[in-house]
């Protein structure tokens, strides 16, 4: 098996953590194991992400870069310096940040608090993800009644988001 | 210092305190690293004006202001971070009239709010750090995204952006080797047990520093109630060890030096403090020295170097200091004149 980091030297290093209560599994060749700072176990907390940007960075084409329209910070500075430069550089470069922070916290999706300042936008969004898990479950397990109410509120809660 | 009141109802025998903090940033604007002194000096004003519309009674102190050990001996304290005190451009401290609840405005993040309550009430600390995350929601707006959740200058801290510590003293489970494999036990849970006081790697006194690593897949309530739950069952684990432990002569004859060295001694360094006052401690929570335990936690961040400058109005040699915390200690735990 190749380094799922560098997909040059072999694999000798497994891990499987769990971060969010998510396994991720890691196979990397030594030296890349010992740049992302997995030769201490005991340290596993303590990614070091200015590495981790920067392997995905490496993997960037020549191509013009991008800047946030916010702080003018390129997903190379990122890289480099391990931190985005503003909060809407995790939105810019949302693709690019994805696969380092699923590397920290797994696929955990957000259920915390959501802010006032944040909007009933926020609100609505987070109610229609539960629905639409609610919904998936009722049509697997085949209640299809309790599924046509749950579509029913959902549809509910989108037109009411169109009519403003 | 109230929130290291001895309250044994709630845990105090082993856990000193609770701590939870927010990380919180505003949207559209850049990261304390990447503003200059005026732009956050501007965040400054704004937050401050907030927090006084609201009524809440709070005291500024621009961290500019301070001499650098008064700004560690703060950091010292566990008030403010070290990293706050390491630098002071644009920075300001805002601290709650009673203490319990410190804000630091353009550390890592543009606000960070910390809410201290004394031996094992995370809940109530978080409750207090809420109303001031309250206060400011509305006339700010966070940096959020319904996906990542609040979002934070270090991914770690990505989601709720909630940090829940407690303090706990471990003479016990140091003693018979036990707190080694806590380290990997609560590490497979999403939390970490590091030293409470200086680089966190070392260890002083027996105090170590349990919180969450997770903060985003669960919520804040959550986070709270699991580091609860842990802390309590670390708790309940020392407490079983210490009374075994206590019945060794041994030990007791160590406390016992401990107390006679305390009370006497003329000059007391700064390695020695920490493990002469845990002793102290493990002797006075189980009824062997006749001292206050809220004071022993107290002296154990209050005799720290900068905190002694403090008290002296300036920079002391080390011996001066060794000193001044020798007579403190005879002052404060055995009423010595």
């Amino acid at each position: 098996m190749l380094c799922q980091n560098c997909q040059t030297k072999d694999a000798a290093v497994h891990l499987k953590q769990i971060i969010n209560g998510e396994a991720i599994e890691l196979h990397l060749c030594p030296d890349c194991a010992a740049a992302m700072g997995y030769s201490d176990m005991l340290g596993i907390f303590q990614l070091p992400f200015g590495r981790i940007f920067g392997a995905a960075a490496g993997k960037q084409s020549a191509a013009p870069e991008q800047h946030c329209p916010t702080c003018g910070f390129t997903f190379s500075d990122i890289s480099h310096s391990g931190r985005p430069g503003c909060p809407d550089c995790y939105r810019f470069f949302a693709d690019k940040l994805a696969p380092s922070i699923r590397k920290i916290h797994g696929r955990a999706v957000y259920t915390g608090k959501i802010p006032e300042s944040a909007g009933k936008g926020a609100q609505n969004e987070r109610r229609l993800r539960e629905l639409k898990s609610q919904m998936d479950d009722a049509v697997r397990q085949q209640d299809f009644e309790r599924a046509a109410f749950l579509r029913d509120e959902i549809k509910d809660i989108v037109g009411k988001e169109t009519n403003g | 210092m109230y929130m290291l009141s001895f309250m044994p109802e709630y845990h105090g025998d082993v856990i000193l305190s609770s701590a939870v903090r927010l990380s919180r940033n505003i949207d559209k604007i850049p990261f304390p690293v990447r503003l200059s002194v005026p732009e956050r000096d501007a965040i400054n004003k704004k937050v401050y004006s907030v927090l006084c519309d609201a009524g809440l009674p709070v005291k500024a102190t621009d961290m500019s202001k301070l001499y650098p050990y008064e700004a560690i001996a703060l950091a010292e304290r566990g008030i403010i971070s070290p990293e706050f005190a390491s630098s002071s451009g644009g920075r300001m401290l805002i601290s709650s009239e009673d203490g319990c609840v410190s804000i630091m405005l353009n550390e890592d993040d543009h606000i960070r709010i910390t809410a201290f309550s004394p031996s094992l009430q995370p809940e109530k600390a978080y409750e207090s750090a809420e109303t001031y995350e309250n206060a400011l929601d509305g006339k700010l707006r966070f940096a959020f995204d319904p996906e990542l959740g609040f979002l934070t200058q270090n991914p770690k801290n990505l989601g709720t952006g909630v940090k829940v510590s407690a303090v706990l003293h471990l003479p016990a489970l140091t003693r018979n080797g036990t707190v080694s494999s806590l380290i990997s036990t609560v590490s497979k849970l999403g939390m970490s047990i590091r030293g409470a006081f200086g680089d966190s790697l070392s260890v002083r006194g027996d105090m170590y520093r349990l919180s969450n690593n997770i903060t985003l897949g669960i919520d804040e309530k959550t986070a709270v109630s699991n580091l609860k739950s842990m802390a309590l069952q670390i708790a309940t684990k020392e407490h079983a060890c210490a009374e075994e432990l206590i019945k060794d002569i041994g030990m007791r004859d160590k406390i016992n030096r401990a107390q006679g060295l305390l009370s006497t001694a003329m000059l007391v360094d700064n390695d020695e403090m920490p493990e002469m006052l845990s002793l102290l401690r493990l002797g006075a929570v189980y009824g062997l020295c006749p001292v206050d335990v809220g004071t022993v936690n107290e002296l154990m961040y209050t005799l720290q170097p900068a905190c002694l400058n403090c008290v002296a109005g300036g920079r002391l040699s080390t011996r001066d200091r060794d000193e001044l915390r020798a007579k403190i200690i005879r002052k404060k735990l055995f009423g010595a004149e």
